[in-house]
């Protein structure tokens, strides 16, 4: 048998491979933020900015603010 | 706010085609989790390039171009890779309730020669089964026209002689 007429059986695995772990939008878009080592650039510089919040709340706390 | 419109964007054009990215997973690990890992790790580097790809290529071809470049990368960084024929055939079941039981014994078949092949020749195979050209094959594998043309030859002759038994 050729190969070419295995085009429908691949197709069809495609399908059955595709629909059964298919992911919600949801389920996607946590794949892009859950990552780890994962940081786009608008996340890092928020992570920055809360970092230095954080740091600058706990000296105000060390120092009896 | 603009990050978040490309992130919608983008998550919709990856829903379109998740079918091809999850085909590429289960053709290069059996493991569910490794397939996870790796469909996770596509979809990171298909996110990373999505500013730059420019629409003049087929969308197809840039999914495919990045996801095989991240699993040749995946496999590359990976000491102890399990070997295909240490699993049993329980691992190569093509999921799907509600299909006639030759169908499915068929596209278990193929999936299960596929799988025998050399991770390039995997990939050169899902590309000419997808009807890519000899020129986008060769662009995307990184290879000359010459010898995708060659290994596509040995691939066909491979599997036309390990599928035969069961086309009797």
């Amino acid at each position: 048998m050729n190969l070419d007429e295995w085009k429908s059986q691949w197709e069809a695995y495609k399908d059955r491979t595709g629909e059964a772990y298919r992911l919600s939008d949801d389920q996607l878009s946590d794949l892009l933020t859950d990552a780890p080592g994962f940081r786009p650039a608008g996340r890092l510089s928020r992570r920055i900015l809360l970092n230095l919040g954080m740091g600058l709340f706990l000296v105000m706390i060390g120092s009896g603010c | 706010m603009i990050e978040k419109t490309l992130q919608n964007e983008f998550v919709q054009l990856l829903a379109a085609h998740q079918k091809l990215v999850h085909t590429i997973c289960s053709l290069y690990y059996l493991l569910p989790e490794d397939r996870q890992d790796l469909f996770q790790e596509i979809a990171l580097q298909l996110w990373k390039s999505y500013p730059t790809f420019n629409h003049q290529s087929k969308i197809t071809t840039w999914i495919y171009r990045v996801a095989i470049n991240t699993v040749f990368a995946k496999i590359r960084k990976e000491k102890s890779r399990p070997k295909s024929d240490s699993f049993s055939e329980a691992a190569f079941q093509v999921p799907q309730p509600e299909t006639p039981f030759e169908q499915v014994e068929a596209i278990a078949d193929l999936y299960r020669a596929i799988h025998q092949l050399s991770d390039v020749d995997k990939a050169i195979v899902m590309l000419y089964l997808d009807e890519h050209s000899y020129e986008e094959i060769a662009n995307i594998v990184k290879m000359s026209r010459t010898n995708v043309s060659t290994r596509i030859g040995r691939i066909k002759a491979r599997l036309e002689k390990r599928l035969k038994p069961q086309t009797q």
